[in-house]
């Protein structure tokens, strides 16, 4: 059933090619989160020719090797695949106009969606991304009673993910039914 | 009859109105998962890199807190009395804040350094200066102590020191790293440890003010987690590949 959805949304080139361009939209946000504003600097800077330009973001997708640990690097890798496969098939599915749709597998993608991001975490101090957030309420010592100093988000954002996408191949594989009362 | 009629066999199949979820959980969903991502973009590009926890720098304690990639000038950094390696006149200065059990600082200085030292430093294009940023734990504080002794004492072992250091890097505040440690590793690179102690007890005000102030100067600039490095006007955070560092050092040569 779930493989049968699965093959169902990705038999047409248009879904698989909107999961491959939004994972790798989302591992190349995780990889440059730390650096977005030398980025932006750069590439907004007049006299650097456009192909040099170009280098540095492409040289700064290395960080996943050298600025992740190896479970973070795992689970961003993850976090982006699913997030990919994720997005499409909840097109795919909203793109069917299925009237009945049960709003919970859509709202756990999107908290899985937003889980995994907040999960994304490089250098030093696991989530890069929860521990801004903490810093703007002065709670950044939170992270340190964490096991894995914040990793528990990527983790659960790709169990939350996981869930999202089972959810909607079931409804995908599953015909609109209506429920007849007698 | 009729009334029975209608009653008993008539009667039409009702169909059940749709489930009316809340309409607003999806578009809700998204606004906050938006609002999530909008909002932490724009806190890491405001704040830098990762956080420091209860170690975090006191910003703007000694300097105007400046906001990351905006007021980043290698011109502002702090050299005078800075541990440092390569040509003091060379064209290009870099500045690396790092604690020496931050395990990506050891990535960074294993890849990224060690290719600088042979493509930039070594031929006197560039001077790498060693900026304290040790937020973590008492083994990095020791660390620095003995790093601002050494400079002190054999400048031109620093950096052997300072590559050593990283190399025997163990877990944190556990296992090697201790003062006594240190020291034996001192004594290994043919530096005098005695004297080394030695100034690490009488001066550990001043080192002490040394370090803190690195730190916080690096806070000024955005720096919130190691290794951070300035390069010309630019901030480049975490152990980033030699290939993104290469061509910062490139544009700062060619005047951009």
């Amino acid at each position: 059933m779930f493989f049968q959805a699965l093959q169902k949304v990705f038999r047409k080139p248009i879904y698989t090619f909107l999961a491959f361009s939004t994972s790798v939209v989302v591992f190349a946000f995780a990889v440059w989160l730390p650096n977005i504003s030398l980025i932006v600097k750069i590439m907004g800077h007049r006299e650097i020719p456009f192909t040099q330009k170009l280098d540095l973001p492409i040289n700064l997708l290395g960080s996943i090797a050298t600025n992740f640990t190896l479970l973070s690097a795992l689970y961003t890798i993850a976090i982006a695949i699913l997030f990919g496969i994720n997005l499409a098939m909840i097109i795919y599915f909203l793109g069917r106009r299925i009237t009945e749709v049960k709003q919970n597998g859509i709202v756990t993608g999107f908290l899985g969606l937003a889980s995994g991001v907040i999960g994304i975490g490089c250098v030093a101090c696991g989530s890069l991304v929860l521990s801004s957030i903490l810093s703007l309420f002065g709670a950044t010592w939170i992270l340190s009673f964490m096991p894995f100093a914040g990793g528990e988000f990527g983790i659960l954002g790709i169990i939350l993910l996981l869930t999202s996408i089972y959810i909607i191949a079931k409804r995908i594989d599953n015909p609109l039914i209506c429920k007849i009362v007698t | 009859m009729q009334e029975q009629y209608n009653k008993d066999e008539t009667k039409i199949p009702e169909v059940a109105p749709l489930v009316q979820q809340d309409k607003l959980s999806i578009p809700t969903a998204i606004i906050i998962a938006g609002i999530i991502i909008a909002g932490a973009v724009y806190l890491s590009i405001s704040r830098g890199s990762s956080v420091v926890g209860k170690n975090q720098p006191q910003q703007g304690t000694q300097q105007p807190q400046q906001p990351s990639g905006l007021a980043v000038d290698i011109a502002k950094v702090k050299t005078e009395g800075e541990p440092f390696v390569g040509n003091i006149n060379a064209p290009v200065v870099v500045a690396e804040w790092s604690d020496y059990q931050c395990p990506f600082c050891k990535r960074f200085d294993s890849d990224a350094v060690t290719s600088l030292m042979t493509d930039y430093i070594k031929t006197g294009k560039v001077k790498l200066i060693f900026k304290d940023f040790q937020f973590l734990g008492e083994d990095s504080q020791i660390a620095g102590l003995a790093g601002r002794a050494i400079w002190e004492i054999a400048p031109d072992k620093f950096y052997d020191w300072h590559k050593a250091m990283f190399e025997k890097q163990d877990s944190e505040n556990s296992g090697w790293g201790n003062k006594k440690d240190i020291l034996a590793l001192v004594r290994s690179l043919g530096i005098d440890s005695v004297k080394v102690e030695q100034l690490m007890t009488s001066k550990a005000v001043e080192y002490q003010k040394a370090i803190d102030a690195d730190k916080v100067e690096g806070g000024a600039f955005g720096i919130n987690g190691t290794p951070g490095t300035i390069i010309g006007k630019n901030l480049i955070s975490g152990a980033q590949p030699y290939g993104a560092v290469k061509q910062l050092i490139d544009l700062a040569l060619q005047g951009k």
